[in-house]
């Protein structure tokens, strides 16, 4: 399941590579979408980095030049200094002022950066975690409809964190980070070099014997996390549920809300046990890793001590120490850098990761071949079968069926037979395991699949309720007209209407306050709810507003009232007129308006023929439409049950 | 009553939630919070052990060098250095640690809370569009803030203790020193707090919007609209809206950055300055002979840390009380009213006298018209009772008034002569067993979604094999890989998915499953096939013997199963009877029931 995480160490040449790949995605995606912004952090990084050493050489000089010009001055208890009586301040004061202005010059630097710093980073996180949410959102809807089924979608779906591409924004801020340390600790480790080059060969080693801890201590938390996505979302699926206002009457009818809550505390449980086993277990190598940096710092101020007897001058000696507690906080940043940069480059790749998941396209997309109107042959399924990913048994076996263009078929069967299925394949929504399925002669799995669907409209069993407005709700079945310009213009549209007339939601629209523009969902402002059928409404009136050569209605009926449906059935005649239909019902009487009625048992087919045919037949048909129609033959009463 | 806060909540009113917020950090990790500040006051004493440690090294050194001190003095100093530095790394590791977990734990406490909230309040809470945005902002801006106030307290209690050891240490010198840094960060500090308040007003601000956000993206990348999108090819149009929302946010955002960006330069500017007097200041000392050069070089790190702490310790004061901002939103979410659901009259034997509707009417918050209008109507105790009427007619604000899920605006409910609203809510759910038309698939195993209808009874294995009999649901276990232990869903696990009527049978037998007084079963057909829709009927007449019964549905050969069919229509009862009686009165019924009934007569075809 899930990514393949490198073996940082077993395998450190694919590792650079991945780094390399990594950094470069990152530093593409930062000059492509915030250009300037991210020029100036990395400018403002050197300029900042070179503060540091900056400050450090003033303040040598600083007390060398006091030093020179106050020469008797000797190491005696800062208390005896003060009763001292001063010595001649004029002179010193000359050569003093220009180091001060260096200081000063740093400082402003470091100001300016501080603030500018601020602005960029909240600039590129804003505009970065923008851009990587697009990407990951555009790539979401191009992918095929089956990735939904596998639960490795959603891991991946998480861990780029929908929002989390300002993590990524973080990266020029950290390497510019790591930059200024470096260039730090570099300016630190010359003076050092001169003192003596072992000191500065020894701190590099630390240095780097850090940067490899940490990046073990890294990637195992990381890993960590990694495989708490499961967790994560069972937690956040729960908090989401108690916190519906769809499942709240529910879950407070049947007491289920401590269960809940529980189930939900002891993921979290769960979780966080492992995070804080994960931490426990790095901490001791950070902590040895520390510890050996600090040594090395000992054993220089040991050496340092031993040059003493040589040439070296106070004023350098005080600054090296000085430069030697900088050089730890230095090293700390670093650290500290490397963390975060290892953090992006994982992240980056779980994005690249998501982002690699195969989109949906035909199999020879360039110009592919075109679907022309009116079918002429119809739609052909050659022994097609279906299974949904992860799942053991087929949903569809075999399935050999022709469609003339202009028929209507009605597709019954019982629940789990595979019908929605069916209409999924059809739709070009999913491709078949095995067989194929054509159109006019054409495999449709070449077929461009937009295209495809764009001669289809249909309404799903499981239809979504957009928490939109009204008008958008029944536009979204033709996206011209929501593109055309202001709302308000088209939502009394001629065709919006006509659609809604034509389902029957006409009639509840014109009640809601804002007719079309009402918006829909308790949880927005000045939203309303709609019941189950006048959203099946809504839902018929988004497919009718297409002009489609294929109308596929799965259990359209299924909520709406007694009038609707007969309403319905009425409209169904006019709006298969031309076009090939396919209506999915349990509601047997209305499989009746099928040509020819299709039925299906555990992902076969088993029957087909007309009605009558089929009661003739008196198979599993003719016994479903005797269970329904018993109860509209003869008069049934409560008592007779009794 | 609004839930919602007020922002003109005054600058010191705001200090009231203080006391909770000490009192919810010791209810959510007492341990953690305690911990937090032992470590973080004995850090507050690492800055000056360093700043001292180096000053002796220093001074020990420029002996070293006169001769007058052996070099194991220099060491001795070098290695307490060296000890005090990993002395202070292995603390930061275990605070960090100690931090992780203090973090996790206090935001879960928070969420947690937050939905168990979300249980007790009125479902009525749940109709305004103002109340998902507090629940938005504490889930989304709370969760996390508590957790640093922690942070913030004891970073402010470790900085008062280096502060004031510095304080002392600097005045050593000349008292002068710490007054004039003093006195130069305090300004930029405050600025900051400024910042803050911006910040918490564009939360507030942009909290609808963030929602709608949120819908956007998980329209885009969730399962449940998949199939649409694809078809529709509504992607680019979602994708599109998603990004002029997000742009127009964004905008809001970045200009209050440019705004903050030049506080900074202000505040950091004159952090600068002061840093520089203050360098000469003691450049003065040093050069008249004041103190000698290695107090002068322990005396620029201390100014350094000084400002840094000072500066961090307003700073720490205001995130203090701007995280006070934050917590009053969870405050008045959770000062929300609560029902206690054992609260009332105990309600233990079985019902002896109808349910009396007494002229009830019921409107919606925000809604203007009544979804029901004066309904007077009794439910005798193992009636069999079908509700029919269009789509919209309130049968099912109907039922949701009956299990006393909401309350009625006027009128009343009597049960056993006891107004219902007297009556202990949690006694009064445990008569209902109900399909809801909107049921729940849980992404859990089968079994759980049948169990959860009772828990109590969740180990009664006869219990459940009779009720998945009865619902069909032992079919759809048959067809599953690990029957009844086969987990659902997709969204946590790689669970199996099933069809709309599969899950239906599910609910079906999840209401079963509950040892209910009053079936209530809201379209429990809609999606079942022709035999599963029989045999619910068929059940539907032998689990209601003896039990007062509901049915909702739009399947009008059904209602013959009930004794008494009530019709609905825009709130009111308008037909009442047997299904004899109202066929015979040629009413409202009567028209649907034939025209339903004229695609099953075989001239019809």
């Amino acid at each position: 399941m899930g990514l393949v995480m490198p073996k940082w160490l077993s395998e450190p040449a694919a590792r650079l590579r991945a780094t390399t790949t990594g950094v470069g995605f990152i530093l593409g995606l930062l000059f492509k979408e915030v250009p300037v912004a991210a020029t100036l952090i990395t400018l403002q990084s050197f300029a900042a980095g070179a503060t540091t050493p900056l400050i450090v050489f003033a303040i040598s000089g600083l007390i060398d030049d006091v030093r020179r010009s106050v020469p008797d001055l000797t190491g005696i208890d800062f208390i005896d200094e003060l009763q001292r009586s001063p010595a001649n301040p004029t002179d010193v004061w000359p050569s003093i002022v220009p180091w001060l202005a260096i200081l000063l010059v740093a400082f402003i630097i470091r100001s300016l950066d501080g603030a500018l710093g601020d602005y960029l980073s909240q600039l590129t996180g804003l505009r970065l975690g923008a851009a990587v949410q697009h990407m990951v959102c555009a790539k979401a809807v191009a992918l095929p409809l089956s990735v939904f089924e596998r639960e490795e979608y959603y891991t991946k779906l998480e861990v780029t964190g929908k929002e989390g591409g300002s993590i990524l924004s973080d990266f020029l801020e950290n390497v510019s980070w790591l930059v200024t340390s470096l260039v730090g600790a570099a300016g630190l480790m010359v003076l050092y070099f001169r003192a003596h080059w072992l000191i500065g060969v020894a701190l590099v080693a630390v240095m780097g014997l850090r940067a490899v801890v940490q990046s073990f201590t890294e990637h195992h938390l990381l890993e960590v996390f990694y495989q708490n996505s499961p967790r994560r979302r069972e937690k956040q699926y729960w908090s989401r549920l108690l916190t519906s206002r769809e499942a709240i009457p529910e879950i407070r009818l049947s007491g289920l809300a401590d269960f809940l809550l529980l189930r939900r505390s002891k993921v979290f449980q769960r979780f966080l046990a492992e995070i804080v086993a994960a931490q426990r277990k790095v901490a001791l190598p950070g902590l040895g890793s520390v510890a050996a940096q600090e040594a090395v710092a000992f054993i220089i101020v040991f050496a340092l001590l031993i040059a003493l007897v040589g040439n070296i001058t106070l004023g350098s000696l005080v600054a090296l120490l000085y430069g030697l507690t900088r050089f730890r906080d230095l090293a700390d940043n670093v650290a500290w850098g490397l963390r975060n940069i290892y953090e992006e480059l994982q992240y980056s790749e779980y994005l690249r990761d998501f982002l690699a998941l195969e989109a949906e396209t035909p199999d020879s997309p360039e110009n592919g071949p075109q679907i022309q109107r009116p079918l002429r042959e119809g739609i052909q399924f050659r022994d097609v079968s279906f299974t949904y990913p992860g799942a053991e048994r087929p949903a569809l076996t075999n399935i050999n069926l022709q469609i003339r263009p202009g028929e209507r078929i009605a597709l019954v069967g019982e629940n789990g037979a595979g019908k929605t299925t069916l209409v999924r394949l059809l739709l070009g929504l999913y491709r078949p395991t095995q067989g194929a399925i054509f159109v006019d002669g054409i495999d449709l799995s070449t077929l461009d699949p937009d295209g495809w669907r764009r001669v289809a409209t249909a309404v799903f069993q499981d239809f979504v309720r957009y928490p939109t407005t009204v008008f958008e709700n029944i536009a979204f079945g033709d996206t011209a007209l929501l593109a055309a310009s202001p709302q308000a213009a088209v939502a009394t549209h001629p065709r919006i209407a006509a659609a809604a007339a034509q389902s029957g939601a006409d009639g509840f629209v014109a009640a809601l306050s804002a007719d079309y523009a009402t918006p829909l969902g308790k949880e927005w402002p000045g939203g309303m709810e709609l019941s189950s059928g006048q959203w099946q409404r809504l839902a018929l009136a988004r497919a009718y507003l297409r002009d489609a050569q294929i109308v596929a209605l799965d259990e359209p009926t299924a909520a709406l009232d007694p009038r609707a449906e007969v309403e319905f059935y009425r409209q169904f005649t006019q709006v298969a007129a031309g076009r090939t239909a396919i209506l999915v019902s349990h509601r047997l009487g209305a499989a009746r308006l099928g040509d020819r009625i299709v039925v299906l048992a555990h992902g076969r087919i088993v029957e087909e023929g007309n009605h009558e045919a089929l009661l003739h037949r008196d198979g599993v048909y003719a016994h479903m439409y005797g269970l329904q129609a018993r109860w509209y033959a003869a008069p049934h009463h409560a008592e007779d049950d009794s | 009553m609004s839930s919602v806060p007020n922002t003109t909540t005054g600058s010191w009113q705001r200090l009231k939630y203080v006391p909770p917020t000490l009192r919810l950090l010791l209810a959510a990790d007492a341990r953690g919070t305690i911990l937090h500040f032992a470590i973080s006051a004995g850090m507050g004493l690492f800055p000056l052990a360093e700043v001292h440690v180096l000053r002796r090294l220093i001074e020990t050194a420029e002996l070293i060098v006169a001769g007058s001190a052996p070099v194991a003095d220099g060491l001795a100093w070098g290695l307490a250095l060296a000890l005090l530095a990993i002395l202070h790394a292995a603390v930061v590791h275990v605070r960090e640690i100690v931090d992780r977990r203090h973090q996790e734990v206090l935001g879960n406490h928070i969420e947690e809370h937050c939905l168990r909230q979300a249980q007790s309040m009125p479902l009525e809470w749940f109709e305004h569009d103002k109340h998902y945005d507090l629940l938005h902002l504490v889930r989304r801006r709370t969760v996390g803030r508590l957790g640093a106030t922690t942070n913030f307290l004891t970073r402010s209690v470790s900085d008062i203790v280096t502060m004031a050891s510095l304080l002392i240490y600097l005045g050593q010198f000349h008292w002068g020193l710490p007054l004039l840094l003093a006195l130069g960060t305090t300004p930029g500090a405050l600025l900051r707090e400024f910042i803050h308040r911006q910040r918490y007003l564009m939360d507030r601000a942009q909290a609808p919007d963030e929602r709608r956000f949120g819908v956007y993206i998980d329209l885009l990348t969730g399962r449940h609209a998949a199939a649409e999108i694809r078809l529709f090819n509504l992607g680019k149009w979602l994708l599109d809206q998603a990004g002029q929302l997000r742009r127009r946010l964004q905008k809001e955002r970045l200009q209050l950055s440019a705004r903050e960006a030049r506080l900074t330069v202000l505040s950091d500017g004159m952090n600068g300055l002061t840093h520089i007097a203050a360098l000469g200041l003691s450049v003065g000392l040093l050069v008249n002979g004041h103190i000698s050069i290695g107090a002068a070089a322990a005396l620029f790190a201390a100014i350094e840390t000084f400002q840094i702490t000072y500066f961090g310790l307003i700073w720490c004061g205001s995130m203090l009380y701007n995280s006070l901002r934050y917590l009053e939103d969870y405050f008045v979410l959770m000062d929300n009213p609560r029902i206690d659901l054992t609260a009332g009259r105990k309600l233990d034997q079985t019902l002896a006298t109808p349910i009396v509707l007494d002229n009830l009417s019921f409107t919606y918050p925000g809604a203007e018209r009544p979804a029901l209008s004066n309904l007077n109507l009794e439910l005798r105790p193992g009636e069999r009772v079908a509700l029919v009427g269009e789509n919209g007619a309130g049968k099912t604000t109907l039922v949701k008034l009956l299990m006393g899920l909401y309350r009625p605006t006027s009128g009343r409910i009597l049960v056993d002569g006891v107004d219902l609203s007297d009556i202990a809510p949690a006694d009064w759910h445990r008569k209902f067993g109900t399909v809801f038309q909107t049921y729940q698939r849980f992404q859990t195993t089968v079994e759980e979604n049948i169990t959860f209808g009772w828990l109590e009874g969740a180990d009664d294995k006869e219990h459940l094999q009779s009720v998945l009999t009865r619902s069909g649901a032992h079919e759809v276990a048959a067809e599953l890989p690990q029957g009844l232990s086969t987990l659902l869903g997709k969204e946590y696990h790689a669970g199996a998915e099933l069809s709309v009527g599969q899950w239906q049978k599910l609910a079906i037998a999840r209401a079963y499953f509950r040892p209910a007084e009053i079936l209530i079963l809201d379209e429990p057909a809609s999606a079942l096939d022709a035999k599963a829709e029989a045999a619910v009927y068929q059940h539907f007449a032998e689990l209601a013997h003896g039990r007062t019964a509901i049915l909702i549905s739009h399947r009008l050969a059904s209602c013959q199963i009930a004794g008494r069919i009530l019709v609905l229509r825009e709130g009111r009862l308008v037909e009442e009877g047997t299904h004899d009686a109202l066929l015979a009165s040629g009413g409202e019924y009567a028209e649907l029931y034939g025209l339903q009934a004229a695609a099953y007569r075989e001239e019809a075809g």
